[in-house]
């Protein structure tokens, strides 16, 4: 899938590569993402489609879509009550989605995936997030710092939360930041090389390059290539075989 | 000159990749050691212990990255005991397997289920991620050992709260309902004795899963090489 890098204020260069695990079975990727602004304000979602879930494709581009529409005409001012608002909405809708034979909430296994997401209007932002993946807000400062919203996993690695379980309201995570002068969001393919193992910390030598060069790249054509050149390169396919999505967004 | 300018356009210059995929995929090994498995079983069992070894070895992912627990059930006080401790793939030397005594499936269970909760808090203090540990029970016939009901439900209850996954494997003769009680998962019959088809399915699978994307679909649906259930 192109990114693309809109006209409007934010400049956004995204990304989004199927992992050789999936590749070799002759699948699709199961990451989405999405992103929407209008006037000031930017919202933006990456998914991660759960692989043992038979929707789950489904489930990660339907969150990210229609977060997107939804929180574009949220109040800013109660964004954290409308973002669960908008999850709920989500969910009702995939109750009743045509390929959900039970038509209840049991149904919403199959559909499951993770959420990544960002709203940021005037200056200030908030990143939501169930499960694993991550957000990441780079501040434009001499010691070059920057706030993390962290994966989450459960008690082994290869397990996680995701919107569509009964419990996600136990899940999801609201991490603030103000004044920042780029953004990246990215799947739970991407984290393991781009942050330390605690995922408390970046990796000097991924995130910050990356930051670097699409600031000056313009060309959106060349940017987005590059992009994704280097999520497709052999080292980043033998440390993660998952699809890998990266979203980066200049404020 | 053109090709210089492509390759700086295409990739973002002085990214580095931080390796911290030290994860580990554990797996354990319970089997079935009683006096029955003399004779022609113990040696193909034994064979088949040789080639698991030498095909996660040469496996250059899984060597590094699936660590392995044989535990044994035998011998006349129904004893289980470790007949291989945690160890990296590439370090593993398959141990040689004796026959005799009892079937101490429980106790057999109950010490593998003890061995990967120590190595999760191992895990855990080091900082090293791991994907959920499987355990493999192999029998050719049923539990002996007083109380092995109970830790069967124990089995289940670790299953249920998703800190293992238990694979039960009988072979021909083996009570497959008895050994049933101790997996979520139906139990496999394993056809004949091969042991060594079932151990190279199983390096394979381990492998597989070590290197596989999260949430990955079931990975241990073709048993066709070894198993008829």
């Amino acid at each position: 899938m192109p990114g693309v890098m809109n006209k409007k204020r934010y400049r956004v260069v995204v990304a989004t590569t199927i992992g050789p695990y999936h590749k070799s079975r002759g699948l699709k990727g199961q990451d989405f993402f999405a992103y929407k602004q209008k006037r000031n304000k930017l919202i933006a979602v990456v998914s991660d489609g759960a692989g043992s879930a038979k929707y789950g494709k489904i489930g990660a581009r339907y969150v990210c879509e229609q977060l997107c529409e939804t929180l574009i005409n949220a109040s800013f001012q109660n964004i954290k009550q409308e973002i669960i608002n908008a999850i709920e909405g989500v969910r009702d809708r995939l109750m009743v989605h045509r390929l959900n034979k039970q038509k209840n909430e049991d149904g919403l296994i199959n559909f499951a995936a993770t959420i990544v997401g960002l709203v940021y209007q005037n200056g200030k932002g908030v990143f939501f997030h169930i499960g694993d993946g991550a957000g990441i807000a780079m501040f434009e400062n001499k010691k070059r710092t920057y706030t993390i919203s962290e994966p989450e996993n459960g008690i082994f690695s290869s397990e996680t939360f995701f919107y569509t379980m009964d419990d996600w309201k136990d899940s999801l995570r609201f991490t603030s930041f103000e004044n920042a002068d780029s953004l990246f969001l990215m799947t739970d393919g991407v984290t393991c090389f781009a942050l330390k193992k605690n995922f408390e910390a970046l990796e000097k030598g991924f995130l910050p390059p990356i930051d670097a060069f699409l600031k000056n790249e313009k060309n959106t054509k060349k940017a987005t290539r590059a992009l994704k050149n280097t999520l497709e390169t052999p080292k980043a396919k033998a440390l993660s075989g998952d699809d890998k999505t990266l979203m980066w967004v200049k404020l | 000159m053109e090709n210089q300018n492509n390759l700086t356009d295409d990739m973002i210059p002085y990214v580095e990749f931080a390796d911290n995929a030290n994860e580990r995929t554990p797996c354990v090994l319970v089997l079935d050691c009683s006096g029955s498995m003399r004779g022609e079983p113990i040696k193909q069992l034994n064979t088949g212990l040789k080639a698991l070894e030498q095909e996660l070895k040469d496996d250059i992912d899984a060597s590094s990255r699936v660590q392995i627990l044989i535990i044994k059930a035998c011998g006349k006080e129904d004893e289980a005991e470790v007949a291989s401790d945690w160890v990296d793939a590439m370090n593993f030397t398959a141990p040689i397997m004796e026959a005799g005594g009892l079937t101490p499936l429980g106790k057999a269970i109950s010490l593998a289920l003890k061995k990967i909760e120590d190595q999760k808090d191992l895990y855990d203090s080091c900082g090293i991620s791991s994907k959920r540990p499987w355990i493999f029970l192999v029998s050719d016939g049923e539990p002996t050992d007083y109380g092995w009901e109970q830790a069967a439900k124990e089995c289940i209850e670790a299953q249920q709260a998703k800190k293992v996954i238990v694979h039960a494997i009988g072979t021909q003769g083996a009570n497959l309902e008895k050994l049933g009680k101790f997996s979520i998962l139906p139990p496999k019959r394993l056809v004949g004795l091969k042991f060594t088809e079932f151990f190279l399915w199983l390096s394979r699978s381990v492998s597989c899963v070590s290197k596989a994307a999260p949430h990955a679909d079931d990975l241990l649906k073709d048993i066709n090489a070894w198993g008829d259930e």
